[in-house]
């Protein structure tokens, strides 16, 4: 039976406050990889990439699919797929897991993991007020 | 089999139906037992229990929620792109030093 993994809210010291649900992945692409902070954000549809990230990873912008533009702070950035694959050995110790992301054209974003496909491939619970959350592989 | 029974309203239900029913062409009793027949064929509702001030969920029932505006046709495209993906996930995978 999968194990549930606890995690703290990243502590803001800007605010002194317990802020944001953060989960440390790293992401490989071929030949490369990175280590990332991400946001795990169940009010995002899709996992979004910063540009950067995606080009630190060798992957060019030129060859992935378009994708539709997403809306907020987003809305004026072009975005495409890109699917990469996340290792976090607490999550799952023996294997990676497939991440598609829209790939922004900018960095004026937070790297987060929403509906698609993280929410998909894991059950989360936020325990909000006691400044953790809890993830389950499926 | 219709049976006739009597309703007590507020006022401000009864202005309510007497317009919808104006607008669609319908009498009022026509209208108030539209509105009575499609609550009670609704299947979420014999699953709350209507408290004296506001409805209470029920456990182990599946509510419907509203998913966040934008970005469904985005999720959609990268959905598909996903299924017709390459999703090894063997690990590690080859990575240079």
């Amino acid at each position: 039976m999968p194990q549930s993994v606890r995690f703290s809210y990243e502590f803001d010291t800007d605010i002194g406050l317990y802020g944001f649900p953060i989960l440390p992945v790293t992401l490989f692409y071929k030949d490369r990889h990175i280590i990332v902070n991400g946001l795990v954000d169940s009010g995002a549809m899709v996992n979004v990439l910063p540009y950067s990230i995606g080009v630190a990873l060798g992957a060019k912008w030129e060859d992935q699919p378009v994708l539709d533009r997403l809306g907020g702070n987003l809305s004026s950035a072009e975005v495409r797929a890109l699917t990469l694959q996340g290792y976090n050995a607490q999550l799952v110790a023996d294997k990676t897991f497939p991440l598609g992301f829209a790939w922004a054209d900018t960095d004026n974003t937070r790297l987060i993991f929403g509906q698609i496909n993280f929410f998909h491939q894991f059950t989360i619970c936020f325990f909000r007020a006691d400044n953790y959350f809890e993830i389950t592989s499926r | 089999m219709l049976r006739s029974i009597t309703l007590q309203l507020t006022d401000e239900t009864l202005n309510r139906a007497q317009e919808i029913a104006n607008q669609s062409g319908k009498t009022l009793e026509e209208t108030l037992a539209g509105w009575i027949d499609r609550t009670a064929a609704s299947p979420v509702l014999e699953h709350i229990m209507l408290s004296d001030e506001e409805p209470v969920l029920s456990p182990n029932i599946e509510y419907a929620l509203h998913s966040p505006v934008g970005g469904e046709k985005t999720a959609q495209q990268l959905w598909e792109y996903l299924q017709q993906s390459d999703l090894t996930d063997d690990y590690p995978p080859k990575v240079s030093s």
